[in-house]
């Protein structure tokens, strides 16, 4: 719902960057070639994304680094959420998106006839826009995930085969909420309805349920948007913290925000063009194309 | 304004023949262009509902002044009345039930008139004693009939129609919801369940007659009987339990989907006990439907009008080294259940037993049925009631 109601109301400046924003400008390849340490964690390889007869996505090729922060950012409809449903394959469930190119993990094809989704997914995990933990108890949020893939048995048919993980579950969540900053706040109430909990701790609870699955790379799509200032600085701390031991790819339309919490960011444009990615301090400081420059000092956009 | 002072003219006219008794209940009105005759006994509490709801809405309207305000009280007011009249319906028919249900029913009860044997120990133990719930109705020995049999056979009429019919039902949602693509087929379906739930009854009846009992009992028989009331109740719970998880917003299954969970069973530990509410609630409307269902009842399912034995389906259960290996003599017996045993017993001649006469009888019965099916909304209210506390934090 709110998708399209951003997509909606975004429509106006989204013209407004066609029109004044220079479209003529040629994409130059050396904009888009970030040189890092070490592999990519993802690489996405001319990535092109149809929805329907709508392109959504030029091809994009882009690497991430692991255990850092990659910032996509770019107005509204630039096909970002596009991008990032890409690296798990979520737009597979979208039945008009096709996709077309590569997009491997750790040097593995993700887009391959033989991989499976579930253990793709397994490995990257995803937190919406809009905080959406389950109707259940705030403990079963987390256990769910590992639970489902069979890293936990509770209940009463494995207590009475004796393959009971009680204590391994309480651990598991403890961890989890801890990791995503949030034990302190609900520790004495794990049996509460997740439902019952504030905006920016329903977030951190699904971030919390993602790496309860202990995930390689979280992607985020506008994590903070629907969230108070206090709240978003809370998921911003978190984001940097994460970064220490995943790769994040965070989806955002707040450009403060990327240069505050990102390594590298990515700047899509309209028309879904990659145009720039580098490290977030040259592009914020030091952009090479005229567009991104715009862009970022609120020329439109 | 303009509308309030006629009325009240009217009513002042209305009120005034009342009270003076220029028409009271000895009246009679015959208009000439008629040959109708319209008596004062049915006449006056006609006139003063119509005058009560005139009334009602223009004082709605002249105590908030007339404008817009006194509109809305008057739509207020006449609204308030009309629900009013409804409640005051429903309260004298279950008033009238009652009373006249109630001295049948408690006939012979006593509190501690019974005996209860402690099993294993074999002391009795003083207990309640209510005949009119715990005989048989029929029999040489039983001195106060009672409508034993005809409960029991309720409550297994409507058991096995729920136990099959749920889980065909939530099935065949989830297949249309969740797995076929939306199109020509899944209107079809839908148009076919709509059309199902407002097929009558006793066609679902004759179906049962005509193409179970021969294949399944060669008679009358309560498997026959779960299985006609089964089927009519299938269409309602398909169909509620689709709007149930069509309401479960898709979030949900992202969320699902992003953790790694295969869609199945996002399907059994997200979707469904979403939906569990609402296909309850279609549940409890539909048992509500069955257990009072007559029709069909008399075709596929009744025996003997005063049965002096109780259907006996939990010890009746017999393996078999053929085909179908396990039978159940009693599911295959035809026996009674309340509606049924009402219509047969009002409509039969002579009540077999010198306490009851046929009425009395069968007022006794109605109240019991009413007890039963207030008693299965209950159990599906509160079975609704838990899975709600359990979705949302109240
Ligand atoms: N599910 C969808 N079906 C059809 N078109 C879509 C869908 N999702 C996105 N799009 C289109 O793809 C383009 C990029 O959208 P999106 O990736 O959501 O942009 P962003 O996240 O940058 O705002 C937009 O033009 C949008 O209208
Ligand atoms: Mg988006």
């Amino acid at each position: 719902m709110s998708e399209t109601e951003s997509r909606n109301s975004t429509a106006q400046p989204e013209q407004r960057v066609t029109t004044t924003g220079e479209s003529s400008e040629e994409v130059r390849e050396e904009w888009t070639d970030y040189e890092f340490a070490g592999d990519a964690k993802i690489a996405a390889e001319d990535l092109d994304v149809y929805y329907g007869e709508e392109k959504a996505l030029q091809s994009v090729s882009l690497d991430v680094p692991d255990e850092s922060v990659t910032a996509l950012i770019g107005p509204s409809g630039c096909g970002k959420s596009t991008f990032l449903r890409c690296l798990n394959r979520m737009n597979d469930r979208i039945k008009s998106a096709s996709v077309d190119g590569s997009v491997t993990l750790d040097g593995e094809e993700i887009y391959s006839d033989g991989v499976n989704l579930v253990e793709l997914r397994k490995r990257v995990g995803m937190v919406f826009q809009e905080p959406n933990p389950f109707p259940k108890s705030i403990k079963d949020n987390i256990s769910y995930g590992p639970r489902k893939h069979g890293d936990l048995d509770t209940g009463l048919l494995a207590r009475l085969l004796g393959r009971d993980d009680t204590d391994e579950e309480h651990e598991l969540v403890e961890r989890a909420l801890r990791r995503a900053a949030l034990w302190e706040e609900v520790n004495d109430r794990l049996d509460d309805n997740a439902l019952g909990l504030s905006g920016g701790q329903q977030q951190r609870l699904c971030i919390a349920r993602c790496l309860a699955v202990d995930p390689d790379v979280i992607l985020m799509d506008e994590p903070a948007s629907a969230l108070d200032p206090i709240a978003t600085a809370k998921i911003e701390d978190l984001i940097e913290e994460l970064a220490e031991e995943y790769a994040v790819v965070v989806v955002t339309h707040n450009m403060q925000q990327a240069a505050r919490i990102s390594d590298q960011t990515a700047v899509f444009l309209t028309g879904g063009e990659l145009v720039e990615y580098g490290e977030t301090d040259q592009i914020f400081e030091h952009p090479r194309s005229q567009r991104v420059e715009d862009y970022i000092t609120g020329k439109f956009g | 304004m303009g509308s309030t002072i006629p009325v009240a003219a009217i009513l002042l006219l209305l009120g005034g023949f009342i009270v003076t008794g220029g028409i009271g209940a000895g009246w009679t009105w015959s208009p000439a262009w008629s040959s109708a005759e319209f008596p004062g006994s049915e006449l006056v509490p006609i006139l003063v509902v119509f005058g009560t709801l005139l009334g009602a809405w223009s004082a709605g309207k002249a105590k908030e002044g007339f404008g817009a305000e006194g509109r809305q009280a008057g739509a207020y007011y006449l609204i308030g009345s009309v629900v009013f009249a409804m409640l005051a319906v429903l309260a004298l028919l279950i008033a009238f039930i009652v009373t006249n249900g109630l001295q049948t029913m408690l006939t012979g009860t006593s509190l501690f008139g019974g005996q209860f044997t402690v099993p294993f120990v074999g002391v009795g133990l003083p207990w309640p004693e209510f005949p009119f719930l715990m005989n048989q109705t029929g029999g040489l020995y039983v001195e106060i009939p009672g409508v034993l049999p005809a409960v029991i056979g309720t409550l297994w009429l409507v058991f096995g129609a729920v136990s099959f019919t749920v889980p065909l039902g939530i099935g065949a949602a989830v297949f249309l919801t969740e797995y076929a693509e939306r199109g020509r087929f899944t209107q079809v379906v839908e148009i076919a369940t709509n059309g199902l739930w407002s097929t009558p009854s006793i066609v679902f009846g004759l179906f049962g007659l005509a193409f179970l009992v021969p294949r399944i009992s060669g008679g009358n028989s309560i498997v026959v009987g779960q299985l006609v009331l089964g089927f009519m109740l299938l269409p309602l719970v398909l169909i509620t339990s689709r709007e149930a998880i069509l309401a479960v917003p898709d979030a949900h299954r992202d969320a699902s989907a992003a953790l790694g969970v295969t869609k199945w069973q996002t399907i059994r530990s997200v979707v469904l006990p979403a939906a569990m509410p609402g296909t309850i609630t279609g549940v409890i409307l539909g048992v509500g439907r069955i257990a009072g269902e007559t029709a069909p009842l008399l075709l596929v399912f009744g025996g003997s009008p005063y049965p002096s034995n109780t259907p006996n389906v939990l010890t009746s259960f017999t393996l078999t080294a053929q085909p179908p290996f396990v039978t159940n003599e009693a599911l295959l017996s035809p026996a009674s259940a309340l509606p049924y045993q009402l219509y047969s017993t009002i409509t039969a001649g002579v009540f077999p037993k010198e306490i009851f006469t046929n009425t009395e009888f069968g007022w006794g019965t109605a109240l019991v049925l009413l007890l039963v099916v207030v008693g299965l909304y209950a159990i599906g209210v509160g079975s609704r009631l838990y899975f709600r506390r359990k979705l949302h934090h109240e």
